[in-house]
């Protein structure tokens, strides 16, 4: 069973479902699409006010995807291998430049040691497949470095000068 | 030099303590050896030949004694006593065991050093030139911008898991000492028509098995701007850089995939998001505030140099010392020193613990208490009153550290080759030593002018083999350790790619060859000319012609 993490707990459910792209989209309910299936089908969708989530890696080009993004609560980005790592910047310009304020998912290849990273560039969620006790064990991970050079994107002061000011040389 | 607030610290203490975590698991069998990679090269461990090899940074060369001194300690309580300096202003350790690598990252956390970002595909260890502060024709103080930029790549989220690795170098002055056009960025900072200082950007060179040399996308960048100019360089590189072919994954591949100036408008398009982003924005105080880590030392006005320059018309081993070995300061009365790490029969850049900590010595009797690494793998004392030369030349040559070779052909750049690096197809360090005993003739020497040899144990080029004047690679012939010579190449201001020469050498032949390229550089040389410039007026057919109607 996948465990999922979100803005730092682990949560009992999860009420997204994820769609796979040949099957049926019910009725109701949220559900997460594949971007192909979006891009085919979004004018039916298009009444639909349930919530809507979308799926997308480091292929969809984020100039496209950036100005929809709006319409979704969820996007959930995928790491098909660890060392895949655009979706890092996926999610710093989602969050950043299209100001993007629902849920960013983490899904695939999710690890213990990478999620901190994740959540310094706006993703608060994550889907992990490796059981309960792997999933402990990466909460306690985001916190394992305290402190960061670059801001999160959620943050509000501009930390590099703000730290500046209080660090005289010794 | 830059000192630790309690922030700094606070990360390199907590990533080690993560670290040694990641490796208990790793151990406990917890974390699967294809997990455990990508978080031990972020760490600086590579698992080589024979053991692992840890490359520790030393960020843009800059050394206290007090690191030195560190440093000496983990050659001799971790490893075989003695370390290996590289191109990029690391040093690698070849023979420390996994389980003691967390170990040795706590000692280097404790005098303000990690090993972080030295490895695997994330932005690397930025590198400078080696006379920042010092030379005369320095344009500005190329270190505090190098210490802001570190700390903006340290650990930076976005960019920890790129396409390849990523190499960004900085230089200050008019002559480029840091080989900023072979880099993935370099950075060249330079002074408007109206006087105010900005950074001229380079993107896309690099060596490798295509080397290439980068192209400026930004003339003049103003420096409030730098980190968010990188910052879009390097968002574009993430996004669109390859990853099905490792080979293809650097960012010159990219640029020349798309061409400079279609490269250029993607950059300046994501920057338009950035560039007044105010956590990316370097104020006038901010710079100001990290210029302070970077004060001029305490000089001494009441240096004497008469004395000295007696001792240079009357004592030839003083004389070879002082004009080869040490180079004009822009400060009345000092000088700046190499210490030679390319004494005949040690393997090139490597220094034993006890050089190390006697080092460590000297740097505080004669030099502030600091020591630069520079990327032709020697070490600088850059701040040395004249009156003290001969103190410290005796001192150094009792050390093993006073080969007055510097810039020669005997001050050859040399990777660790097949005899500690996997990926290698040949050996390098006995290589050097056949040529070092070949051309033991400093008057030869001399005589040859400046000359740079660099030499790889293969197509990575951690030797930059391919920008020497005269380059040897070392490739596999069935089986065979053979030599590929390329001429003409250069890493500096007039940077070009060598070209190849012909087919590949055998080992016995390398030495043979050089003497034959040199014979016809004495034979063809105008005047004083360098072996580059001759090269560059005659082309390679007279130099091919001379080595392969010998060898038959
Ligand atoms: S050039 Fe090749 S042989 Fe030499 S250190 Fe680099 S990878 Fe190893």
């Amino acid at each position: 069973m996948p465990v999922l993490i979100s803005d730092r707990r682990i949560q009992p459910d999860d009420a997204w479902l994820m769609i796979a792209d040949e099957a049926p989209i019910p009725q109701e309910g949220p559900v997460v699409l594949g971007w192909d299936r979006w891009i085919l089908e979004q004018e039916t969708l298009r009444g639909r006010s349930d919530p809507l989530g979308i799926r997308v890696n480091g292929d969809v080009p984020i100039q496209e995807l950036g100005p929809q993004a709006e319409r979704f609560d969820l996007i959930a980005l995928e790491f098909p291998v660890a060392t895949d790592g655009r979706c890092y910047s996926h999610a710093r310009v989602l969050r950043t430049q299209y100001r993007f304020r629902g849920e960013l998912r983490a899904v695939g290849n999710v690890l213990r040691d990478q999620i901190a990273f994740m959540e310094r560039v706006g993703i608060n969620s994550f889907l992990l497949d490796q059981g309960r006790s792997y999933a402990e064990q990466a909460l306690a991970a985001l916190g394992e470095i305290s402190v960061a050079y670059q801001t999160a994107p959620l943050d509000t002061l501009p930390r590099i000068r703000r730290r500046l000011a209080g660090a005289e040389p010794a | 030099m830059y000192r630790y607030d309690h922030y700094d610290q606070t990360l390199v203490d907590e990533r080690v303590a993560q670290f040694r975590d990641q490796t208990r698991r790793y151990l406990a069998g917890e974390l699967s050896e294809d997990e455990f990679r990508p978080l031990r090269l972020m760490n600086g461990l590579y698992i080589q030949r024979h053991a692992p090899m840890l490359r520790i940074a030393i960020p843009y060369g800059l050394l206290s004694s007090a690191q030195l001194r560190t440093l000496a300690s983990i050659a001799r309580r971790y490893d075989r006593g003695y370390g290996h300096m590289t191109t990029r202003q690391n040093i690698q350790f070849n023979w420390p065991a996994l389980e003691q690598v967390p170990d040795i990252l706590a000692d280097l956390a404790g005098v303000e050093m990690h090993a972080m970002q030295t490895s695997g595909n994330c932005i690397r260890n930025i590198t400078a030139d080696h006379l920042a502060g010092v030379a005369s024709d320095e344009v500005a103080d190329p270190r505090p911008y190098c210490e802001l930029i570190r700390q903006w790549a340290t650990l930076h989220p976005e960019f920890a898991y790129l396409p390849r690795k990523f190499k960004i170098a900085v230089s200050g002055s008019r002559k480029d000492r840091a080989a900023t056009q072979v880099h993935d960025i370099g950075i060249q900072l330079v002074r408007n028509a109206d006087g105010e200082l900005g950074a001229e950007i380079l993107v896309g060179g690099g060596l490798g098995r295509t080397p290439i040399i980068g192209e400026v996308i930004r003339s003049f960048l103003p420096l409030r701007h730098l980190l968010s100019y990188l910052e879009a360089i390097l968002r574009v590189y993430n996004l669109l850089g390859r990853r099905d072919n490792k080979y293809k994954a650097r960012i010159k591949i990219l640029v020349r995939a798309m061409g400079a100036e279609a490269f250029r408008e993607r950059v300046e398009k994501e920057w338009e998001h950035l560039r007044d982003q105010p956590d990316l924005t370097l104020e006038p105080e901010d710079i100001a505030l990290m210029k302070k880590h970077f004060p001029q030392p305490d000089y001494r006005t009441d240096v004497d140099s008469a004395p000295m320059l007696d001792l240079v018309e009357q004592d030839d081993t003083f004389r070879r010392w002082y004009k080869r070995n040490t180079v004009e300061h822009r400060t009345a009365g000092y000088r700046a020193v190499f210490v030679s790490l390319k004494k005949p029969g040690v393997a090139p850049g490597d220094i034993t613990d006890v050089q190390m900590e006697a080092l460590a010595d000297l740097a505080e009797r004669y030099s502030f208490g600091e020591i630069r690494v520079t990327h032709t793998q020697n070490l600088v004392l850059a701040d040395v009153a004249v009156d003290q030369l001969p103190a410290l030349r005796r001192d150094l040559d009792e050390l093993g550290l006073a080969t007055p070779t510097i810039g020669t052909l005997a001050d050859m750049i040399c990777c660790p080759g097949l005899d500690f690096c996997s990926l290698a197809n040949a050996g390098s360090i006995d290589v050097a030593a056949d040529i070092h005993r070949r051309f033991d003739d400093l008057d030869y020497l001399y005589d040859l002018g400046e000359l740079r040899l660099n030499m790889s144990g293969c197509m990575n080029a951690c030797g930059h083999h391919n920008v020497a004047h005269i380059g040897i690679l070392g490739v596999d012939k069935k089986g065979q350790e053979f030599y590929q010579i390329t001429l003409g190449g250069s890493s500096t201001n007039d940077a070009a790619v060598g070209d190849r020469l012909g087919p590949a050498v055998a080992k016995d032949r390398v030495a043979d060859t050089l003497e034959a390229l040199l014979r016809t550089f004495a034979d063809h040389r105008e005047g004083e000319e360098t072996f580059l410039e001759t090269y560059r007026r005659l082309g390679i057919e007279p130099f091919k012609e001379q080595v392969y109607a010998s060898a038959d």
